[in-house]
């Protein structure tokens, strides 16, 4: 699969084909902004109060690495949600 | 309806059975499916009516009768045997009553309303108390989806007349190539009852073979089919359909090798996962489209354990069977659109928006604002809910993913990030085996995460940098570019890598250059860390990475600023009016000229074309020896990519040559 099938697969399940390239890429754009905030919000909440601010810390520090770890390691099941959260928001974007 | 109808009795009543009528025994049985009030009194009855006009058309089942004196709010417990698509139906309100069914019922009444998309959960009526004698609300239910057609047949693949040409509206949904292949196979055989152009089916279909089955187009194949829709003899058929196996069943073995040998981690890739996850999602689609329609490819029993209802597992031929019922549904969408596939258009922003597209937009704008309305509560809910540590992480994360949507210019890539996170879902959810084998080890989670560190990292670095400046007197346009330098390797960080794994050659698309560079430069070097330490040494090149406009503030006062040169990381004023984000229609020729012109070289303008055009070769071909142009070809530029003209000494380059 390559990239031109796939953006036309995602735009046939996002059922928006036949709208302009401009209103197409303003959807895409918007539903991605959902889906940062609300895994943003997914991310604090899996968090204790001192992970986050151990995470706050690194994070300000500048060790990103150290933070990444800490993340996937106590936290694994953070990818699926991630993927789990971009099915929500596409799904009550189809209604 | 007539009066008759649907009437709905203050009585307590026994469960009831709904009967199609045409067959005597019971299809779906509605327990306790009364009223009751906030209180907990039960008011309604089911009384043993049948519509006769359902019998006679829809075939639907019981109906109630409200009584005079109904409560003024009272729930339906609905049953999860029930059917999801069942209406509430209300008639003939008197003008002084006024309701809702789930919000929907306006003042007057009479109107239908389609709750297909509620799923078995309670129907709650909300009234004013203020129904008078004559009001009927009932609950409609549809016919059987428990049936199993005894003078019917389902065919595998449908065989439909060709319609008139219309174009795809979307929603046409592949999970595999297995699928994609069948799909194609299907629309051959309906809509192709003898083939044509025999070589642009061949060119197509050599094509495919040639870049292997994973770079078949579905688009481009059955474009090609569109054109070749008559005329062909039933030889060239068959060969056609041999061929479509052929390619079939290497896609089919190429999917298993990939669910046998994928190694990931995410559970998602693990065969045991995918398939369930493929169903269940396409056998929701299949269960809302055929519960109560008689082609139900499948029975009662399959479609509840597609839902997890009764759920007693599925076998392989279960799965093959929704699989090609989803086919055939999406096929049957065609057929119902009247499409054609010669009308697909690749490029609709060219045409003017159709009436129905106006349509669409309005309604895609509205979901839009729904969603973000969503987010939005979430939003407010979920901090109310977190510790200050919590809220303070949220605040970081979101300053992160804000500097990736708003510190760059660049559509491309801004599209190439969104295109990644909305695609997660679906690729989860229908993605073919190999696009999620090839998502092995990519963390979404973790680069959304470390696109909050990026930023954070990266203003405390641009912080100290810039106060090192200013003490230094670097001029403001160098303290820009390297700001938005930090926003380019963010988003490459970001969405680059993450996404350069799934679209493997992406290099190669225009759209895609910008980005394309970045991957190569990240994937370079070992670690985040170890880049950012490259580049605040200065061991990155400026032009290396994808970048746009710049809009970082400067904490440096422009008085302070002076010209001196001292700094290791940026030994060159840079002219941001030298470095050009290719456009469509651009070359390195016009763009290199238009800059000389610029610059008023002295002298250049009074050489004859020839000359001046082997002074600019000569710039270009230096300008590509240091690997300044993607492409490695100064007459290949893609619109999108980053061309610096900093990398030129115009001056010395003209001197040279005037001194020779």
């Amino acid at each position: 699969m390559n990239y031109t099938t796939f953006i036309e697969g995602l735009e046939d399940m996002l059922q928006i084909s036949v709208l302009p390239d401009a209103e197409k890429e303003e959807i895409i754009t918007t539903l991605s902004q959902n889906i940062l905030t609300r895994t943003n919000l997914a991310i604090a909440s899996i968090l204790s109060e001192e992970e986050a601010k151990e995470m706050n810390e690194l994070l300000e520090g500048g060790k990103l690495e150290e933070a990444m770890n800490l993340l996937s390691d106590k936290h694994p099941e953070l990818d699926d949600t991630v993927v789990a959260i971009s099915k929500e928001v596409v799904d009550e974007f189809l209604g | 309806m007539s009066p008759n109808n649907n009437l709905f009795n203050g009585e307590v009543t026994q469960p009831i059975p709904i009967f199609n009528p045409e067959k005597t025994q019971p299809i779906l049985t509605m327990e306790n499916l009364n009223g009751s009030t906030p209180e907990g009194n039960s008011f309604g009855e089911w009384t043993d009516q049948t519509d006769e006009r359902f019998k006679a058309g829809i075939k639907a089942g019981k109906i109630g009768r409200l009584s005079a004196t109904p409560p003024k709010d009272f729930t339906l417990p609905v049953n999860n045997n029930r059917t999801p698509t069942a209406q509430v139906v209300t008639e003939k309100l008197p003008s002084q009553a006024s309701g809702t069914v789930r919000n929907t019922l306006e003042e007057g009444g009479g109107k239908e309303e389609n709750l297909s998309a509620a799923l078995p959960e309670d129907i709650v009526v909300h009234t004013n108390g203020k129904y008078g004698p004559t009001t009927k609300v009932a609950l409609k239910v549809p016919p059987a989806i428990d049936h199993q057609p005894s003078n019917q047949t389902t065919p595998e693949i449908p065989t439909i007349t060709p319609k008139s040409p219309k174009r795809v509206s979307g929603g046409v949904l592949y999970a595999t190539k297995n699928r994609l292949l069948r799909v194609i196979k299907g629309v051959v055989d309906f809509t192709f009852p003898g083939l044509e152009s025999k070589g642009e089916l061949q060119l197509s279909l050599s094509r495919a073979q040639e870049k292997g089955v994973t770079e078949l187009k579905y688009r481009d194949l059955l474009s090609t089919l569109a054109t070749i829709k008559s005329k062909n003899s039933e030889e060239e058929y068959d060969g056609f359909l041999k061929t479509i196996e052929s390619l079939h069943k290497k896609a089919k073995d190429n999917t298993e090798t990939v669910l046998t040998q994928s190694s990931s981690p995410s559970p998602l890739l693990q065969p045991n996962n995918i398939i369930p996850t493929l169903v269940k999602e396409a056998g929701k689609k299949l269960y809302l489209t055929y519960s109560g329609k008689k082609d139900s490819p499948l029975s009662k029993t399959q479609l509840d354990a597609l839902l997890g209802i009764n759920s007693t597992g599925l076998t392989r031929k279960q799965i093959d069977d929704l699989v090609d019922a989803a086919i055939k549904k999406d096929l049957e969408k065609l057929r119902d659109n009247k499409v054609s596939i010669l009308t697909i258009d690749k490029k609709p922003l060219e045409q003017p928006l159709s009436e129905n597209s106006q349509e669409q937009l309005i309604t895609w704008k509205e979901r839009l604002g729904k969603v973000t309305a969503t987010t939005k509560n979430k939003l407010e809910t979920t901090l109310e809910k977190l510790g200050p540590a919590g809220k303070k992480l949220v605040s970081l994360l979101t300053q992160g993913s804000e500097y990736l949507n708003t510190q760059t210019n660049s559509k491309a890539v801004k599209l190439f990030a969104a295109v990644g996170l909305v695609s997660a879902g679906a690729l989860a959810a229908y993605a073919t085996p190999v696009v999620l084998a090839s998502m092995a080890g990519v963390g979404f989670g973790l680069r959304i995460v470390s696109a909050a560190g990026v930023y954070t990292f990266a203003r405390k670095q641009l912080d100290k940098k810039y106060e090192q400046w200013g003490r230094e007197g670097k001029n403001k346009s160098a303290l820009s570019k390297a700001g938005y330098e930090a926003g380019a390797i963010g988003f490459a960080l970001c969405g680059g890598e993450i996404l350069g794994r799934v679209f493997e050659g992406i290099a190669s698309m225009p759209i895609t250059q910008e980005v394309g560079t970045s991957i190569k430069n990240v994937a370079n070097v070992a670690s985040i860390t170890e880049y950012w330490t490259n580049f605040w040494n200065g061991e990155v090149s400026s032009s290396n990475t994808a970048s746009t406009q710049p809009e970082v503030p400067t904490p440096v006062e422009a008085a302070t600023i002076t010209t001196t040169e001292s700094a290791a990381a940026l030994t060159t004023p840079l002219n941001p009016e030298l470095q050009h984000v290719v456009k469509k229609g651009d070359n390195l020729w016009s763009l290199l000229r238009k800059d000389i012109a610029n610059m008023q070289l002295e002298g250049f303008s009074d050489l004859s074309s020839g000359k001046q055009e082997r002074i600019m070769r000569a710039m270009l071909d230096e300008l590509n020896a240091h690997g300044n142009i993607p492409s490695g070809q100064i007459d290949k530029i893609y619109p999108g990519e980053v061309i610096d003209y900093n990398k030129i000494d115009f001056k010395n380059y003209l001197d040279k040559y005037l001194k020779n």
